[in-house]
């Protein structure tokens, strides 16, 4: 693909907690329409990293790119008003909202109230589930609805580029099966997506293209499928 | 080879969560071994347990033959057990002399025998100028701090836990040598709680692999890191079919 697809780049970015430096020199590129795994074991960085695009965390140095626009440095409501949108680890839902107001809350940056019923209708046909249980207090939801509305929320912003932050953890495989079959489906409906997953087969299978991130450092790169095949991921992650 | 640690069906539950499941291992004495598994494995609860900030609900921990399941942590450690945390607890205001010389006073009475025994330590581990306040440290130094007042009790069992955070790839290969030369010289038995693998795989002489409370298998590192139950624990699971979604 050439360089004018590209979507998000992340260039030499490094980032510190106080004195512990946790990102280094991390570059990769997204491009449209693709979606891109971001893979390595605990305390790798992979968090780090979609803080950062969000603006949630600010990088010592390095540049994020998001349609040929500088985002690093930009406060997080004007990275989600371009297009980029985070599903967060372990989901953070409002408990004690109802569905409803949990998926509002996501559109809280659209003001058009005909756009915010285009997209609630949007959600509820992707997750029918979601509109039978609009009532319930997201709290009093299962597992896996909790990471479908946190999905739904996400999607009521109208995303360009929706970024996953383990979106399996914590859900039983048949549950897994689903939200990763879901994430390749938002694929179809034209959403660039990045995935951060610590199920790096299953992360493997559903991406184009994947990036091994250890202690810091983009280690290995590629296409998912020749990942997938590759002994050299094993040794990333267990050094043998 | 005589055991130092003996952990015989240990459990612990926090509430309805089992962090630690009928869980046995030994560590002999010189040996290093590796204690790895994804978060919240249960790895440093075992620390916790072995070490009497826990007490466990089930099982026995046995130190150099003697049962001390149950015990405080002061006696632990004048017993021979000592520790290092993942997330340090340095003594910011205290210089490195005074910081490793606290680590002494378990094992001496007087304050000349603490900072005599703390200048050994310090220079064994190459710390450059002790009187430097901890709060001044580098990552590096403050690890080695951490160490040190570890050793300076004088342990029979060094346990360490997650000490190559937040490292460069060189700095986790000098501590990687640190922790065998401390072997070699204290002739101590240590376990390396780690996620790093290229420390925790290029270190021990076996490693334990847990996982959700319970030991998956043991080995020396080659043979752990080929086990295909270890590998899934890594990776994950393939999934059952492919989707159509790779052109």
């Amino acid at each position: 693909m050439s360089a004018s697809h590209v979507f998000l780049e992340v260039k030499d970015l490094n980032v510190a907690y106080g004195k512990i430096q946790v990102l280094w020199d991390i570059s990769f590129k997204v491009y449209k329409g693709e979606i891109v795994a971001l893979v390595g074991s605990n305390g790798a960085g992979k968090t780090t990293t979609l803080k950062t695009i969000m603006g949630l965390i600010k990088p010592l140095s390095g540049s994020i790119t998001f349609e040929g626009k500088r985002i690093d440095g930009r406060p997080t409501t004007e990275i989600v008003r371009m297009g980029i949108t985070l599903v967060p680890e372990g989901r953070q839902l409002f408990p004690e909202l109802s569905v409803y107001d949990n998926l509002l809350a996501g559109a809280y940056l659209i003001k058009d109230k005909e756009e915010i019923k285009r997209r609630l209708e949007f959600v509820y046909k992707i997750f029918p589930v979601l509109e039978e249980r609009k009532k319930q207090k997201a709290g009093t939801l299962s597992g896996g609805e909790q990471q479908m509305l946190a999905i739904g929320r996400a999607l009521m912003s109208m995303p360009k580029l929706l970024m996953f932050d383990e979106p399996s953890l914590g859900l039983m495989p048949k549950l897994v099966d689903a939200i990763l079959d879901t994430i390749a489906s938002l694929k179809r409906e034209g959403i660039t997506i990045l995935l951060v997953e610590q199920n790096v087969r299953a992360a493997l299978e559903i991406s184009d293209r994947g990036y091994v991130i250890e202690n810091g450092r983009i280690i290995l790169e590629g296409k998912s499928g020749e990942l997938l095949e590759s002994e050299r991921i094993k040794k990333a992650y267990l050094a043998i | 080879m005589k055991a130092v640690l003996e952990v015989h069906s240990v459990t612990k539950s926090f509430g309805g969560l089992i962090a630690v499941n009928n869980f046995s291992m030994e560590v002999r004495e010189r040996e290093i071994v590796g204690l790895i598994g994804p978060n919240g494995a249960g790895k440093t609860t075992l620390l916790n347990l072995v070490t009497g900030f826990l007490k466990p609900d089930k099982g026995r921990i046995v130190f150099m033959g003697e049962e001390i399941t149950g015990l405080p942590p002061h006696k632990i450690c004048i017993k021979g057990v000592a520790r290092t945390f993942q997330l340090i607890k340095p003594f910011p205001k205290l210089s490195i002399l005074d910081a490793i010389a606290v680590g002494a006073l378990v094992r001496v009475r007087s304050k000349v025998e603490a900072y005599k025994r703390a200048h050994e330590v310090i220079e064994f581990l190459g710390l450059k100028n002790p009187h430097r306040l901890c709060e001044s440290l580098n990552v590096v130094e403050e690890k080695l701090v951490e160490l040190g007042r570890a050793l300076a009790t004088n342990p029979k069992l060094l346990l360490i836990d997650e000490i190559a955070a937040g490292l460069r790839p060189s700095e986790v290969e000098d501590i990687k040598r640190v922790i065998r030369v401390i072997r070699d010289e204290y002739n101590v038995s240590i376990v390396v709680v780690e996620h790093v693998m290229p420390l925790v795989m290029g270190v021990s002489d076996r490693i334990v692999v847990m996982s959700s409370g319970s030991k998956v298998t043991e080995g020396k590192p080659e043979e752990v890191a080929s086990n295909p139950k270890v590998i899934s624990i890594y990776l994950g699971e393939r999934r059952g079919r492919m989707l159509g979604v790779k052109s």
